[in-house]
């Protein structure tokens, strides 16, 4: 089945949004404020993706290597008299134009690493966090506490949550456990919520404190 | 004085600053989005602005790139070679001409450089709320920290804060009576911004901090080991001061309370 469903008119325009807080149960809970001028920010695919390709860059272990002419094994010895022999000159054997010999110019170990100004990271994340809440697929959870640490219960939960599985930031050490043989589930704490987790799932389930510390955290200058 | 500034628009230099749409790589409202392409920032639809990046130039890569046999070096000569040509300022084996002139001028290694805060732009960030909550009938003594942190100074500044009257000082006499009354401890203060802001009924106290001070006083948080004693002010300086300055500043005050 073929969903399609348009982007609200007035998204982006940093109003605040009231969205319910559920149990994880599903019982309404309440209803909690979503600051516009984090999950309303216009949906800045640029930046987005400046942001992933940063961190996908960072996550890159660069372990990437050809031997070069002096790092093949093999003797040094000189192929043939330089003079005489009325062949061509051969000094070595592991010259990269010879067979077997070294690469020149290969891939070397080194970190992909590039820096991204922490304002562009920041904003990164409250877009990503818009285009969830855009989507309508950001849902709070007051807490997981209570919740009985096995992975079928969490995985009844999600579907009854989302009605599909997402990423859940904000979980503790038992709903991680719960949830970490579930393919397509990535359980983060608040510190570590990122665009590339968010963008990658179709759902992002908050709990109210990591909600809470979230925004703080998003409001908090930078520290340069 | 030129013409008359543009217009400030307020409502330009807030959230509508750009017009999102305009950027090109936004997804707008009324985009549609199918379900099943991952959203409305699908990873595989992320992209960057057209131009932001520019492609690496390959030289010596063939004659189709254009770049191929020379690498657009040209033919021969130093300048082709690796490492360029020859150094900066070179004339070829003439007298460069930074040798031919005699040189001039002088350095003045105790010369002082002050980062200047002018009335009006203290008055705009103590009313714009940059200093916290402001008690305007018994205000609190503000330090340069307090200058640093409200951003009306730069952080790195090097030897202090000098205040001046600005635009303040050109106005006719009696015009700038309505001066908010601040109390301040900053290096160094103009005649006339020291009047303005003394018939306010404010005051200004010229304190001496070296680099080691100024630093203690700007980041305290860098000295864990406890604050530096304050450094006495050299005898050459003493003239345009009022006192030293301590650590932790602002001076208790003798008067009041």
């Amino acid at each position: 089945m073929r969903v399609r469903w348009t982007i609200a008119e007035g998204q982006g325009r940093g109003e605040d949004a009231v969205v319910p807080v559920y149990s994880f149960d599903g019982e309404a809970r309440g209803s909690v404020e979503l600051p516009g001028r984090i999950f309303d920010q216009p949906l800045r695919v640029d930046v987005a993706h400046r942001v992933v390709r940063w961190q996908r860059a960072k996550a890159r272990k660069g372990l990437h290597k050809t031997k070069s002419r002096g790092e093949v094994a093999g003797s040094t010895r000189k192929v043939r008299p330089q003079k005489g022999s009325g062949r061509a000159r051969v000094g070595n054997l592991k010259a990269p134009q010879m067979r077997g010999g070294g690469t020149a110019h290969g891939p070397v170990v080194r970190s992909h690493a590039h820096a991204l100004p922490k304002k562009v990271r920041r904003m990164g994340l409250k877009v990503a966090l818009s285009a969830k809440a855009a989507e309508g697929k950001l849902i709070v959870v007051d807490s997981f506490a209570g919740m009985e640490p096995k992975t079928r219960a969490m995985k009844a939960t999600l579907e009854r949550l989302t009605g599909d599985l997402g990423l859940a930031a904000g979980g503790d050490e038992l709903v991680r456990m719960s949830a970490r043989n579930l393919p397509h589930v990535e359980v983060l704490p608040q510190i570590g919520a990122n665009v590339y987790s968010i963008l990658r799932r179709r759902t992002l389930i908050v709990t109210k404190s990591g909600l809470e510390q979230l925004i703080a955290r998003l409001d908090a200058p930078i520290k340069r | 004085m030129g013409g008359a500034a543009p217009p400030r628009d307020d409502e330009t230099r807030g959230f509508d600053f750009y017009d999102a749409a305009d950027v090109g790589v936004v997804r707008g409202p009324g985009t549609v989005i199918e379900h099943d392409t991952g959203g409305v920032l699908a990873l595989n639809a992320l992209r960057d602005v057209d131009g932001a990046r520019k492609n690496r130039k390959r030289v010596g890569r063939g004659v189709g790139s254009g770049k191929g046999k020379t690498s657009g070096r040209g033919h021969k000569g130093q300048k082709a070679r690796s490492g360029g040509g020859p150094r900066l300022g070179f004339e070829g084996g003439q007298t460069p001409l930074r040798l031919t002139l005699p040189k001039r001028g002088a350095h003045n290694p105790h010369a002082m450089t002050f980062d200047v805060v002018n009335l009006n732009a203290l008055r705009a960030h103590v009313e714009a709320g940059r200093f916290g909550e402001y008690d305007y009938e018994n205000p609190r003594v503000l330090t340069m920290k307090d200058f640093v942190d409200a951003g009306l100074s730069n952080r790195k500044i090097k030897h202090g804060v000098k205040i001046l009257a600005g635009a303040l000082g050109d106005d006719a006499e009696g015009a700038d009576d309505a001066f908010i009354k601040v109390r301040l401890e900053v290096s160094r203060a103009s005649a006339k911004a020291k009047e303005i802001i003394e018939r306010a009924g404010g005051s200004v106290t010229r304190v001496h901090y070296n680099r080691l001070g100024l630093r203690a006083l700007l980041q305290p948080e860098k000295f864990p080991r406890g604050l530096p004693k304050p450094a006495r002010a050299p005898p050459k300086i003493r003239p345009f001061i009022d006192r030293e300055g301590t650590l932790p500043a602002p001076a208790p005050l003798e008067a009041d309370s």
